[in-house]
């Protein structure tokens, strides 16, 4: 047994492995349990005692040094595997992620809503009325007679004798309390008609009339509520006036004015120089409409009120043109 | 209402600055649309007298002029015609400035120095008249600029008066408002009529048949009138009020109601047959020529004017053409009347005219300015037109009351939530007219004025005492009511539903307009007898494209489509969930709600990852079971009919055995005529059945304690069997299946389709045996089927 050349042999076995590379191999080759110090230990016996003592100990001291050389090894080695293992787990985190596609509720529906939360928290119920309605409910009964020259205001678009497209919701107000006694307070939300396109005018468009009627409901509730109603819908800081106006079917009339959002008051096309924008018509039932609906003027009085919704989704959202919201243009859809 | 400033000055003392009187009247309820500056275009235009004027000496239409400046003189060469010796005339000189930014030079006419040159009134940019040099009012001082004088500039309101207050429509009736405003004085115009010494009574006869239709008649006449062209001043203010100048006999008509609100007609006497004016109702139907030339139907009850022969007038609408003032007329007959409201309207509307007589007699005038008018007409055509006023009037006339209105102030208080003492109330009534005639312990017995018909009853005084003391001064309020919980309907909470998971699922909601038309229906292909033909039809629309009232939302929704696709978006998923209509015979049709969904392109164009399909049938088919599993209503899905639909792709969907609605994919010649060129999937459903049907309340299962296990069956299925029969007979075979899921079906010689069934109970973990029981029967049942074989 020359034990030079076992050292060079395990020498040699040693160095092949590169820093890095698994040892294993070589450890089961040099160490395992039919490795080579394992069968040069068997090998031991066969020597001479005094050759046995003095080879045996250089074997030990080389299989010392072996096994501490090969458990660096092995550390280079699993230190190199982690290297390798968390290199292939990058990913190129700028690359786009994944949106969930989701679709939104047309504008006028947000506002709709936004108007109906208001209105049913202070205690008003939502009803509904028939598009399609009677010459009566939509004039006669709201103090409209034929040649009236309110007719005029609105412009009728009319589907036979006697039936028109309702120019607004205000017959709703007529069948409520027609159906039922006081106290009402309900708001009636709805598309309306009228023959016009422009900027400003779409053929149908949306609003939601507002009804109380009880024992001494006066002027100042409604300009107690629908201040109130500004405040909730614009914000609180908003800028509210009333100031006469004219419906047949209420007395007296109003309408409500809030400081104009894009100008703030200094004029600008919007507010057509004012520094108000115009939010909506209301009034106190007139006592002709209460007797209309057998109601007693002298014992209930009532107010209501109309705003349109889309005049109200351009002040909120800036739109100068009304007709954007029948495009359906997915761009303008999009944004809200 | 458009209102000069300057003339509103004239009438009432205290104007504030338009600006702020803009600003008082909108708080009034006059809501004022426009302030609108009229400035003079022109600058250092100074204003001559000409001295004497002589021929050009190389052509004599044209002069040499001799002006005074004041302090010195100009010499000017000018072709105009109607010069003459000491009038005052307009002269743009060296550095004076024209509209247009024209500058004008001293310079040599054939040899003559022009030192300057006097301007018409259309070089001025005041009107469009350039028939000649334009001659300045005598008052107008020499040495000035024109452009200092106040007519030439001026401040026109564009009043949006209330439509019941037909008293504002004059600048009368705008400076009442003006003088209850700022406590200021009505100031009318003050002239003396000078008349002839012939009696009007030998020239005409008056008669009245109806006096309700016609409760007041003034005649007064003139006669030797010169008709002319109006001079300056009041052309201008015609002008700025809106209205045409035409010759100084009819402008003064024009001129006196908007100064006072009286319309006024003037007829040519001497076309009058039988020198007579007879106010009565028409009996007969028959075509009257009016003075635009224009035919119209008079029918019995129409209030006529007539001579001795027949209509001269459609009284309170329009002159006829018969009657009318022309350049030779001589003698004027002048009308100043109040008609009965009622029958102007009617007239007028039938005929639909708007002349702006018309407007203001079918609110009512002032009974009590009829008079008044008519004299002051008649002074200024004489004023105009020279001339001479015959002696006296011709009139006709009952007497009319002014009304009475009692208001309780207690009342009055209460209605409006304030304090007001009885007299606050009784001054701010007095300010604008209405005084107290009687008063009691508890309120006012009030006179209204004769203007003022839009006052019957307390709640007219109510909003006018309202109005006078500033909504601004009345409290704001909450009234005190009794609590009251305010429950959702079922319809509302199932609306929110819908639109809640369609736009989570990726649909955007539209709104389009409840309106179609006729290219619609056959775009569709709808069979004669189906009931989305019976559509509504408006008898006026706004366009050809919506003549009708929509029967269903598809159209509409496609129309969305198509719009999209024509700007560049290609992945579109759209809902509408709105009001359909159909006649069924009735008065009123049949309004009801209707959803319609749909798809077109893929999910989205591209991502890098992975490579996205086109929507197909699976995925309308995915979107509606998911939506009618939330109604939790029992669905059946059958082959469909419509036929718009590719019927391989397509399905009808029925409740109860009823069809509610369908889906599938479009035909692409109905895709054509909204020029769509991609496959499109939609699906229209009746919601109101869906509300009624659907399920609001329901009680949660429990959560199983016990694991769920699942096994994988692999089946040959011929091509004539539907997988979904399959799965529901897997489902029938325990109780303990929970989901049956197809995950894979291809085709090699046959159709293969693995199902994964899942197994769970709620008493105990499932042993596999027992599961193997029930994997038996699925296997025993399917195989019996013909047509399907379990894959080994
Ligand atoms: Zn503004």
């Amino acid at each position: 047994m020359d034990v030079e050349e076992i050292v060079a042999y395990v020498e040699k076995e040693l160095s092949g492995i590169k820093e890095g590379d698994d040892p294993n191999p070589v450890k089961v080759r040099l160490l395992g349990r039919k490795g080579l110090f394992s069968r040069l230990f068997d090998n031991l016996k066969d020597l001479p005692p005094e050759k046995r003592k003095e080879i045996g100990r250089r074997l030990n001291l080389l299989k010392a040094e072996t096994e501490k050389r090969i458990d660096r090894l092995q550390l280079l080695f699993e230190e190199e595997k982690r290297k390798k293992e968390e290199e292939s787990l990058k990913i190129d985190k700028t690359l786009p992620g994944k949106v969930p596609i989701v679709g939104k509720k047309h504008p006028i529906t947000t506002t709709f809503e936004e108007i109906i939360r208001i209105f049913t928290s202070l205690g008003f119920e939502v009803t509904e009325g028939p598009e399609i309605e009677l010459d009566y409910y939509n004039f006669e009964a709201l103090n409209i007679p034929k040649d009236h020259p309110a007719r005029d205001m609105q412009d009728t678009f009319y589907v036979k004798d006697g039936v028109v497209l309702r120019t607004h919701t205000s017959p709703v107000q007529i069948r409520v309390m027609e159906s039922r006694k006081p106290p009402i307070r309900i708001i009636a939300p709805g598309a309306v008609y009228r023959c016009d396109l422009d900027i400003s005018h779409t053929p149908m468009f949306h609003q939601v009339e507002g009804l109380m009627v009880d024992r001494n409901v006066r002027f100042s509730d409604l300009k107690g509520v629908l201040t109130l109603f500004a405040r909730e819908m614009f914000g609180d800081e908003v800028d509210v006036r009333f100031r006469p106006s004219y419906f047949p079917f209420t007395e007296p009339s109003a309408e409500m004015d809030i400081r104009c959002v894009i100008c703030e008051g200094k004029g600008c096309r919007v507010c057509k120089e004012t520094g108000w924008l115009e939010i909506l018509g209301a009034g106190m039932v007139h006592p002709q409409v209460l007797r209309n609906v057998r109601y007693d003027p002298e014992e209930v009085s009532g107010f209501a009120f109309g705003m349109g919704v889309e005049r109200i989704a351009m002040i909120k959202f800036g739109i100068d043109d009304i007709r954007q919201f029948y495009y359906n243009d997915i761009r303008f859809l999009s944004q809200f | 209402m458009r209102v000069p400033y300057e003339w509103l000055k004239e009438l009432v003392r205290e104007v504030p600055d338009p600006e702020t009187l803009a600003e008082f009247l909108t708080l009034r309820g006059l809501e004022v649309e426009s302030i609108e500056k009229i400035s003079p275009q022109f600058k250092g235009i100074l204003v001559c007298q000409i001295v004497k004027f002589s021929d050009h000496p190389r052509r004599s239409d044209l002069k040499i002029v001799e002006l005074s400046t004041g302090g010195g003189s100009l010499q000017v060469v000018c072709g105009a015609r109607n010069l003459s010796i000491g009038v005052k005339v307009p002269v743009a000189i060296s550095g004076s400035i024209l509209p247009g930014n024209r500058k004008i030079e001293k310079k040599e006419i054939l040899g003559i120095t022009s030192e300057g040159m006097i301007c018409s009134e259309k070089e001025l940019g005041l009107s469009d008249d350039e028939s000649g040099i334009f001659i300045l009012p005598h008052e107008t001082k020499v040495g000035t600029y024109l452009e200092d004088v106040f007519w030439v500039s001026d401040t026109v309101l564009d009043i949006n008066c209330p439509p019941n207050r037909g008293d504002l429509l004059s600048v009368l009736g705008i400076a009442r408002e003006v003088a209850s405003i700022t406590g200021g004085r009505i100031v009318l115009p003050s002239f003396e009529l000078e008349e002839g010494e012939e009696d009007i009574g030998n020239y005409i006869r008056l008669e009245v048949h109806d006096k309700d239709a016609c409760p007041k008649y003034v005649l007064r006449m003139i006669k030797d009138v010169k008709i002319g062209k109006t001079p300056f001043w009041m052309r201008s203010r015609l002008a700025k009020c809106g209205m045409r100048p035409i010759n100084s006999i009819v402008d003064v008509t024009n001129y006196v109601m908007l100064e006072i609100g009286q319309p006024l007609h003037a007829f040519d006497y001497e076309l009058l047959r039988g020198r007579e004016i007879k106010v009565q109702i028409s009996r007969e139907t028959f075509d009257f020529r009016t003075l635009d030339g224009q035919y119209r139907r008079v029918e019995p009850g129409d209030l006529l004017i007539c001579d001795g022969t027949g209509a001269i007038a459609l009284a309170g609408i329009m002159g006829g053409e018969n009657s009318e003032i022309t350049e030779r007329t001589r003698i004027v007959a002048l009308e100043s009347a109040f008609f009965n409201p009622a029958y102007i309207r009617r007239t007028a509307r039938r005929l639909n005219i708007k002349s702006e007589a018309s407007l203001r007699f079918e609110k009512g005038v002032d009974v009590e300015g009829v008079d008044y008018a008519s004299k002051r007409a008649i002074y200024l055509m004489r004023l105009l037109s020279g001339g001479e006023i015959l002696k006296g009037v011709v009139e006709c006339k009952k007497e009319v009351k002014r009304k009475s209105v009692y208001v309780n102030i207690e009342r009055l208080n209460r209605v409006l939530g304030t304090k007001m003492e009885r007299e606050e109330i009784r001054e701010a009534l007095s300010s604008i007219q209405i005084k107290v005639e009687k008063e009691d312990e508890s309120g006012f017995t009030l006179e209204i004025p004769s203007f003022r018909h839009d006052i019957n009853e307390y709640m007219d005084i109510v909003e006018e005492v309202a109005r006078i003391k500033g909504y601004e001064n009345i409290p704001e309020t909450l009234p005190v009511v009794e609590l009251r919980s305010i429950r959702s309907s079922k319809n509302e909470i199932l609306e929110r539903m819908t639109r809640e998971y369609l736009s989570a699922s990726g649909f955007y909601e539209v709104i389009n307009f409840s309106f179609f038309g006729e290219k619609d229906l056959s775009f569709f292909l709808l069979s004669p007898d189906d009931e989305r033909l019976r559509a509504l039809r408006i008898l006026n629309p706004i366009s050809k494209e919506f003549s009708h009232m929509r029967t269903f939302l598809s159209p509409g929704i496609l129309r969305s489509i198509s719009y999209n696709l024509k700007r560049g978006e290609r992945n579109l998923r759209f809902f509408e969930l709105s009001h359909v209509f159909i006649d069924e015979g009735s008065l009123l049709p049949r309004q009801r709600k209707s959803l319609a969904i749909a798809l077109t392109g893929k999910e989205r164009d591209l991502f890098w990852r992975e490579k996205l399909m086109d929507y197909d049938f699976f995925d309308i088919k995915g979107v509606i079971e998911g939506l009618l599993k939330r109604y939790r209503v029992e669905y059946f899905f059958e082959s469909t009919k419509e036929p718009f639909l590719i019927e391989q792709e397509s399905c009808d969907i029925l409740l109860n055995g009823k069809k509610i609605g369908w889906f599938g994919r479009l035909k692409e010649e109905v895709l054509k005529a909204y020029e769509i060129e991609q496959k499109v999937y939609m699906g229209e459903l009746d919601f109101e059945i869906l509300v009624e049907n659907a399920v609001t309340h329901w009680k949660i299962r429990p959560i199983s304690k016990y694991p769920y296990a699942f096994r994988d069956f692999s089946f040959y299925v011929d091509d004539g069997i539907p997988v979904g029969s399959l799965i529901s007979k897997i489902k029938a075979v325990s109780d303990l299946i929970t989901d049956v899921v197809v995950f894979d079906v291809f085709r090699r010689e046959k159709r293969s389709v693995t199902f994964r069934v899942f197994f769970q109970s709620y008493e105990a973990t499932l042993k596999d045996e027992e599961i193997d029981v029930i994997q038996d029967r699925i296997i025993k049942e399917l195989n019996e089927i013909e047509g399907v074989a379990l894959r080994t």
